[in-house]
């Protein structure tokens, strides 16, 4: 298990190989998340994304802790980016390994759904006319609520 | 009672700081209470803040939590928006 916050891109097919590599990986599900070049109607010209230092290494944990614990995978990593992005930019990666495909995608699923509404990060769009924070979005609560059912 | 308070984004940007260490005139036994005695004492952004409170999120001590959860002396306390990562 691996969480990494940071400024700099990073690449998800190197993750990939290096949790392919190991001892009894048959799968290797990987999610990646990117800048949007448009909110609503409005070009894009960059992303502000900020968090809170510590807490989100400590939720991030739990939300890999709980994914190991309820899927049968070899490998969980979550890299996650802040700072200034630009349209196209990577934001967040999570790669799962495990021995079947099956766990591996649930696990996946799991944890960007987790992330989204429990790890302590917040977007600021800035268009050509005017910045604003974004709002949650209804569909991740309704996707988290939904996992939690299945619990 | 001392509280380390801290604020994140849109809050952050309406209250002008991020990280502040707080004496309080009397103690508080839940982010709810702080609340109340802030916008007693320190003016519109906090009876504000107070009224709107449902819109926003606590955690104490880097675990989210609710508005009358418990409370100590010298706390971690975060107050900001719906969190929107990923």
């Amino acid at each position: 298990m691996a969480i990494i916050v940071q400024k700099d891109t990073f690449s998800i097919s190197k993750i990939c190989t290096e949790l392919s590599d190991k001892d009894n990986v048959g799968a290797v599900v990987s999610f990646s998340g990117y800048v949007r070049e448009f909110s609503k109607d409005k070009q894009l010209k960059y992303l502000e994304i900020e968090h809170y230092p510590g807490m989100t290494e400590k939720a991030l944990e739990e939300i890999e802790k709980k994914a190991m614990k309820n899927w049968d995978v070899t490998d969980i990593r979550i890299v996650h980016r802040v700072g200034r992005l630009l349209p196209k930019d990577l934001i967040v990666g999570v790669i799962v390994s495990s021995i079947h495909r099956s766990n591996a995608f649930k696990a996946c699923e799991f944890v960007i759904d987790f992330l989204k509404t429990d790890a302590p990060f917040w977007k600021k769009e800035i268009s050509e006319d005017k910045e604003n924070w974004v709002v949650e979005r209804r569909e991740d609560i309704i996707k988290k609520t939904n996992w939690n059912k299945k619990d | 009672m001392k509280l380390k308070l801290l604020f994140f984004a849109s809050l952050r940007e309406q209250f002008g700081f991020s990280y502040k260490e707080i004496t309080l005139a009397k103690d508080v036994r839940s982010p709810a209470e702080f609340l109340q005695l802030m916008s007693i004492e320190a003016g519109k952004d906090w009876i504000k803040l107070l009224k709107d409170r449902n819109l926003y999120k606590v955690a104490i001590n880097q675990n989210l939590a609710s508005w009358e959860a418990v409370i100590n002396d010298g706390d971690e306390l975060a107050i900001f928006p719906p969190i929107t990562g990923g």
